[in-house]
């Protein structure tokens, strides 16, 4: 069991090298999510100052709004991030993994973690020292946690790219999925603002996990138990089942269509 | 004529092509509508919290993001895929061909009219339904001020895109660019402070006098005196722009080298 | 074999056509220079590389000079890399000469390209022309349209040509569906629409069946004979344009080599074969003076000159118990390093 933990994690470590070597061809990648984030912060923090001073009761003040979003609006990823994985499937390049010792489903799930990882470094940076300055050493957690999110996400985003082998050259589906995801995953707007109706259904799904619960413990606001634990290690594993079920469903179709 | 002829042919190819593939503009209606309930979802949340954020209610920032991305739809079925032409070697052919080049740039993609239509559907719900009595001449004359200040959000992305000539894949430029247009497509820009305003507005003058002021007038929440006056600078701006592009797409087009090639 | 001194003037070409026709390409002393990126050295030069890409100069084009005259069917031969693509580039007027001057149809293409373009066709072999997903003949209307050509007479030739190549079966099938041998016959059929009085094809046959290139070259050649068009054809293989082209320019390294008959080259330079011969079992000493290329206990390749050729194989029955065997030109690469190596050519070039 040590010795595939330990395979496993080596492949996963030359995928991320691989994605580097990539981003390094054109080092601007690195400075555009870091201007997209500041750039965004500025309206938003903006905005809600104007909302804050209008008198609201709302569990944020100032700091912790903006520190909310830089943690939401830094760390953000959906469906775009993935889409030269979705187009392995769409144009039959994924022939060439298939090839290869490496399970489809831990293929996609690696290159989507490097994905995020390494377009993120430099302004996870920012989130780090800002939360340490401004909340304390424990907002770490909170970037731990955003990593446990991302196993999640990757594997959720897996999943929407598994479609691909039944709808093809469709997007739809895809970009749907990634809009709602982002609005249930708390980061276009935080989910203890939601009516309660909507976050008791919202607690039942993965998607929190991905990005407002990492937010709240990055501010300090959430406790970390054995339960949230469990919760995450639950859905990866099913999250993980589900796309391999999918996988191998997938490959089936797509050896009918000749590849 | 001959130029909108073959705009035209190029339009009912993407047609073909997209009907090809027609669960994408079902697709395409249903992503829209998702992101539409995003929106409202997100203001929904916001204004049960206050009835009015500097000065502005929820239809009225509602409008603001349909005529913003009534904005975003038509400068992509606009857009000049300089830097896809340069980068794919399209170029190549098309400037042997005795027709300018930019006949073949213009997107055309048939989706973008969906999803214009969807837009403009939802601005038009908001006016009549949720913010009646609307003086006309406002309404006329800030739709005025919003077809004549189209050019500020193309020609920007088109000035990022020609820098292909020089730096092959722009993609990063243009994004990088993009954060400073689209992070104000559900906030006002006038929600700055004056100083973040002018620095927003030196780089993306769209966002202020293409979306804010056309949306401001016609909301009566600016004089017409002052709409006259963006009218000069709206004006002024296309100019200025126009003449930018055309000097660094000359430069670009003389120094051309091909890719791949 | 490489005996003759063959000197190599500008005006070569001019002996070489039947017809009399006027110049329709004039080339003198270009020259094309381009940057291509290089590796920065030092950290500093690392860190400046970020926004400034370190560059470098490459000299494509060297002194290149050459005449076309009106009807002619010229072959541009070069290995890849040699200047090929840049020089059609040039001609089309995409990119203008670092030096030197070009004159095509009495225009400059480059600053006169609007002007110039309406009477060329392009066709450049790894790009694609027709939209992808929808049926070819609605790309064909599209580009009727960008000649200005009125839609019935666009129709009209295309159909034709569609005949002529064995493709009209084809005109409603979505590109994507079609093979690439069809493909390139559609690209060609758009680049010939507007009765173009030059056209240039670039490396048109690259991967290309047998069967689809000679339908190709006999169209090609019948667009010559009717309409007079002048045909400029590069490629890397000298098989594609021995029924085309009477005379071949050879470019190698950016310089012109050559600038005659193909039957000439082929005389002089390609007149032998390369023999590969697998043998279980030697009969009887084979005695011969040809150059070895390779040599095993089972394997001998070598080459042959074709004067001799009957006789050899006549030999190596003889002499080998045969395996395999395996008769083929020689490639172009030799071909061209021949006639580097014959110090007796010399290049009248004018150039400084």
């Amino acid at each position: 069991m040590l010795n595939v933990i330990k395979k496993e994690w080596n492949v996963f470590i030359e995928y991320t090298k691989l994605q580097l070597m990539a981003y390094l061809e054109y080092p601007l990648n690195f400075l555009v999510g870091f201007v997209w984030t500041c750039v965004a912060l500025i309206p938003m923090y903006f905005f809600w100052n104007a909302l804050l001073t209008s008198g609201v009761d709302i569990n944020y003040n100032q700091t912790t709004i903006i520190l909310y979003y830089l943690f939401t609006i830094g760390f953000f990823y959906s469906g775009g991030f993935f889409k030269s994985l979705r187009q392995e499937i769409i144009k039959g390049t994924i022939v060439t993994t298939l090839v290869r010792k490496i399970r489809l489903e831990n293929y996609f799930v690696y290159n989507a973690i490097a994905t995020v990882l390494i377009s993120r470094f430099l302004i996870g940076i920012v989130i780090v020292i800002a939360g340490i300055y401004f909340v304390g050493l424990q907002s770490l957690l909170g970037v731990l946690f955003f990593i446990f999110g991302l196993i999640i996400g990757a594997t959720i985003y897996s999943i929407l790219i598994a479609i691909g082998f039944w709808t093809g050259e469709s997007w739809g589906y895809f970009y749907v999925t990634s809009i709602i995801i982002n609005l249930v995953g708390g980061s276009i707007i935080p989910l203890d603002l939601f009516p309660i109706f909507w976050q008791k259904i919202i607690a039942y799904t993965p998607f929190s996990l991905m990005f407002y619960v990492p937010a709240k413990i990055y501010l300090g606001e959430l406790t970390i138990t054995p339960w949230l634990i469990f919760a995450y290690v639950a859905w990866a594993v099913v999250l993980y089942l589900i796309l391999n079920k999918m996988i191998s469903l997938g490959l089936k179709r797509f050896e009918q269509l000749g590849g | 004529m001959r130029f909108f002829n073959i705009l035209f042919k190029r339009f009912m190819n993407n047609v073909r092509t997209q009907w090809e593939y027609k669960s994408n503009i079902i697709g395409a209606v249903a992503v829209e509508l998702i992101y539409f309930i995003t929106i409202i979802a997100f203001f929904g949340v916001i204004f049960q919290l206050a009835p009015k954020i500097a000065g502005w209610n929820m239809y009225e920032f509602l409008l603001y993001f349909a005529i913003a991305s009534i904005s975003n739809s038509l400068s992509h079925f606009l857009g000049l895929w300089i830097d896809w032409d340069i980068i794919e070697g399209h170029l190549i052919n098309h400037l042997t061909r005795p027709i300018s080049e930019f006949v073949f740039y213009f997107e055309l993609n048939v989706i973008d009219l969906v999803f214009l239509f969807l837009d403009t559907m939802l601005a038009i719900i908001l006016t009549i339904v949720f913010i009646p009595n609307l003086p006309l001449l406002n309404v006329l004359f800030g739709i005025f001020l919003f077809i004549i200040s189209f050019p500020l959000i193309e020609i920007p992305f088109a000035i990022v895109r020609t820098l292909a000539f020089w730096h092959g894949r722009v993609y990063n430029l243009i994004e990088m660019y993009a954060s400073f247009l689209y992070n104000f497509e559900r906030i006002p820009v006038a929600v700055l402070t004056k100083f973040f305003m002018v620095f927003f507005i030196a780089i993306t003058p769209a966002g202020y006098l293409h979306w804010y002021i056309p949306t401001a007038m016609i909301l009566g929440k600016i004089t017409l005196g002052y709409g006259l006056l963006m009218l000069v600078a709206i004006i002024g701006s296309d100019l200025l722009l126009l003449g930018i592009f055309l000097l660094v797409y000359k430069k670009g087009l003389s120094k051309y080298e091909g890719f791949g090639g | 074999m490489y005996s003759d001194k063959i000197v190599l003037t500008l005006d070569w070409g001019a002996n070489m056509t039947e017809k009399n026709e006027k110049t329709v390409i004039n080339v003198n002393c270009m020259n094309k220079v381009f940057w291509i990126p290089d590796e920065p050295k030092t950290t500093a030069e690392k860190i400046k590389n970020i926004l400034f890409r370190k560059k470098k100069d490459k000299h494509i084009i060297k002194d290149v000079s050459f005449e076309i005259k009106q009807g002619e069917m010229v072959g541009y031969i070069g290995v890849n890399g040699a200047g090929k693509s840049t020089t059609i580039k040039m001609l089309t007027g995409i990119y203008p000469p670092t030096s030197g001057t070009i004159k095509c149809l009495d225009l400059d293409p480059f600053k006169q390209r609007m002007k110039y373009v309406k009477d060329i066709g392009v066709v450049f072999g790894n790009r694609e022309l027709l939209n992808y997903d929808i049926a070819p003949k609605y790309s064909l209307e599209l580009y009727g349209a960008v000649y200005g050509l009125p839609k019935k007479i666009a129709e009209k030739r295309y159909t034709e040509f569609a005949k002529r190549l064995k493709v009209s079966h084809l005109m409603d099938t979505p590109v994507r569906k079609l093979s690439l041998g069809e493909k390139m016959k559609f690209n060609i059929i758009a680049s010939l629409l507007h009765k173009p009085k030059i056209v240039y094809l670039d490396e048109p046959t690259i991967g290309l069946d047998v069967v689809a290139r000679e339908e190709m070259i006999k169209f090609l050649a019948e667009i010559n004979k009717k309409e007079d068009t002048t045909i400029i054809l590069t490629t890397h293989n000298m098989d594609d344009i021995e029924e085309l082209c009477k005379r071949i320019i050879i470019i190698d390294d950016g310089k012109k080599i050559y600038d005659g008959p193909l039957k000439a080259v082929k005389d002089v330079y390609a007149n032998w074969k390369r023999i590969t011969l697998v043998f279980s079992e030697k009969k009887a000493p084979f005695m011969h003076k040809f150059e070895i290329f390779e040599k095993t206990n089972d394997l001998m390749i070598f080459k042959c000159p074709n004067e001799k050729l009957k006789d050899t194989l006549d030999k190596i029955t003889e002499c080998f118990e045969i395996v395999d065997l395996k008769i083929e030109e020689p490639k172009l690469k030799e071909v061209v390093k021949r006639i580097y190596l014959d110090k007796k050519v010399e290049i009248d070039a004018k150039c400084n």
